[in-house]
């Protein structure tokens, strides 16, 4: 009798079930992730805290001049309501960015999103 | 025939939203109703939510795990297979949407719609409006926050991740000409409290090989029309399988793929990231089930999760029809009810869709679990309509609720229908 596609497929992943020891109780590669990024290391602090209502860290170490700021992608903000103001900073736009030229050259291509005209998001 | 005074009052409300498309191709989209629930009976679809995304969390590792002959047998695309595996942040996605049946007795999930998810203007900022208008409480009022929070998290785990010096380039991009698209992108970067510039998909543009341009080299990398390179590309609305089918216009090359390789080589991070697409193939609730009926991978705790939620979901119809049951035959990458039918348990159908854009992509087979039908409040009166809830997920925590209104099979036009508590 043939074998139907879900069978098929459900053989194909009970072999990397198996293969890679993973199983409902037990952790894998990924499963230790958490949803924070690493602790900055640009700033003297040695107690970083997450606050997870604004998803980023703060410096909770009363011995740093950073006591009581938010890091955000590499600056420090003196509190909670400074990096939330932080919108306008366009000064923190630095030269790695900065336009280097009209993008005429055929080394720059384009065609992004030719493969339809939108109003595909589901 | 359209009632002038409940006109103006639609028009009334809902010109208030800044940059919203309550009608869409010169028709109706946006209710003026409102779908009343107590605090309790939301909170109930939240928590199935926040349950059934933890078994997609769970699974994802085992989905990268597979070979790609296994993928290619859950419908992804060969274009797509190393892109689908790439795990560089923390989040399998950051903003989702679950998509269920609710009645009084279940709640069902149809489809996670982790990749390209829209609804989301609809839900996290017009249902307020219309909350207002109708003296309720909004059920999604605290969704903004929980929203900005999440994409400020994903935003520095992905420039973690690139571990570059400065500040990112961050580029939102969609179809600009596609009014829901381009609104839809337009809001989400409205909520990333941080400098950010909107490129159209267009005008992107790619390097894919090192060249020297006044003195300097350039590496490849994705660039804005001006030049700057791009660090953080935010495509809510572009769908990863049509990204695979870009083609530069003059000599034909695979574009998409070109941009999917910049990724894998951490030239640049895109959002939704990479896993949220391998989340996306409807043939993933194939293996979540089929792992279900075999009582392996998961705990005691999540079969119970799968068993109260999912709908049984195969390859084939063969048990459907063996039991005589009525089902589902969808796409595995279909989006907005296209190319979808309804089958009796005798194989006949029902109910299709007209739009039959992904008869080429691997089907699979639902067990049917009908719409809840209820009377709605139109500008051409009061009509029956089926109720889909959708609920998103924000990186695990439950975000805003909303509902389509139309017919059996939810597709492009069916309504948005506000949510108020009752």
């Amino acid at each position: 009798m043939k074998m139907s596609n879900t069978k098929k497929l459900m053989a194909g992943v009970t072999t990397s079930v198996m293969a890679l020891g993973l199983s409902g109780c037990g952790q894998n590669q990924y499963e230790n992730t958490t949803s924070m990024p690493s602790e900055p290391t640009e700033y003297e602090c040695d107690d970083w805290e997450w606050d997870d209502e604004e998803g980023t860290y703060y410096c909770d170490d009363r011995k740093s001049t950073h006591y009581g700021g938010y890091y955000f992608l590499g600056s420090m903000f003196a509190n909670k309501s400074a990096l939330r103001k932080s919108s306008g900073y366009s000064s923190f736009q630095q030269g790695r960015n900065s336009v280097t030229s009209p993008s005429q050259s055929k080394s720059y291509k384009s065609g992004i999103g030719s493969g339809s005209k939108g109003g595909y998001g589901g | 025939m359209s009632n002038p005074r409940f006109y103006k009052e639609r028009q009334s409300v809902y010109s208030g939203v800044p940059y919203f498309y309550h009608d869409l191709d010169n028709e109706e989209y946006a209710l003026l109703d409102i779908c009343k629930k107590t605090e309790d009976e939301w909170n109930e679809i939240r928590i199935a939510a926040i349950q059934v995304g933890a078994i997609f969390d769970k699974i994802a590792p085992l989905l990268r795990a597979l070979d790609d002959e296994t993928l290619l047998q859950l419908g992804f695309p060969y274009e797509t297979l190393a892109y689908c595996k790439i795990k560089s942040i923390p989040q399998e996605y950051v903003i989702g949407r679950l998509d269920f049946v609710v009645t009084n007795s279940a709640i069902k999930l149809l489809e996670f719609n982790a990749d390209t998810p829209t609804f989301i203007k609809e839900t996290f900022h017009a249902n307020s409006y219309v909350c207002q208008h109708f003296g309720v409480e909004n059920p999604n009022r605290n969704s903004v926050e929980i929203l900005r929070a999440e994409m400020r998290k994903a935003i520095a785990a992905s420039w973690n991740h690139l571990n570059r010096p400065g500040v990112p380039k961050i580029v939102f991009t969609s179809h600009v000409e596609h009014i829901e698209d381009k609104w839809t992108t337009r809001y989400i970067q409205e909520q990333l409290d941080m400098p950010s510039e909107y490129v159209s998909l267009d005008q992107l543009r790619i390097v894919t090989t090192q060249f020297i341009e006044n003195g300097e080299v350039i590496e490849p990398g994705l660039f804005t029309p001006s030049g700057e390179r791009i660090d953080i590309l935010y495509r809510q609305t572009y769908p990863a399988e049509h990204l695979a089918n870009d083609k530069e216009p003059t000599t034909g090359e695979d574009i998409g793929q070109a941009l999917m390789n910049l990724v894998a080589q951490n030239q640049v991070m895109i959002l939704n990231p990479p896993s949220s697409f391998l989340l996306q193939s409807k043939a993933v609730q194939v293996l979540i089930w089929g792992l279900h009926e075999e009582g392996k991978y998961f705990t005691e705790t999540e079969h119970e999760i799968i068993e109260r939620y999912f709908l049984p979901t195969y390859l084939e119809p063969d048990k459907f029809l063996r039991d005589n049951l009525p089902y589902v035959k969808k796409p595995s990458f279909g989006r907005e009810g296209d190319t979808v039918q309804i089958f009796n348990g005798s194989g006949e159908t029902i109910n299709e869709e007209p739009m039959k854009t992904y008869s080429e992509t691997l089907p699979v087979y639902q067990a049917f679990c009908p719409l809840p039908i209820s009377k709605i409040q139109t500008a051409l009166g009061e009509k029956q309509a089926h109720l889909m809830v959708g609920c998103f997920l924000l990186n695990k925590r439950a975000g805003a609720i909303g509902i389509r209104a139309g017919g059996a099979i939810t597709n492009n036009e069916s309504y948005f229908l506000p949510v108020g508590i009752e």
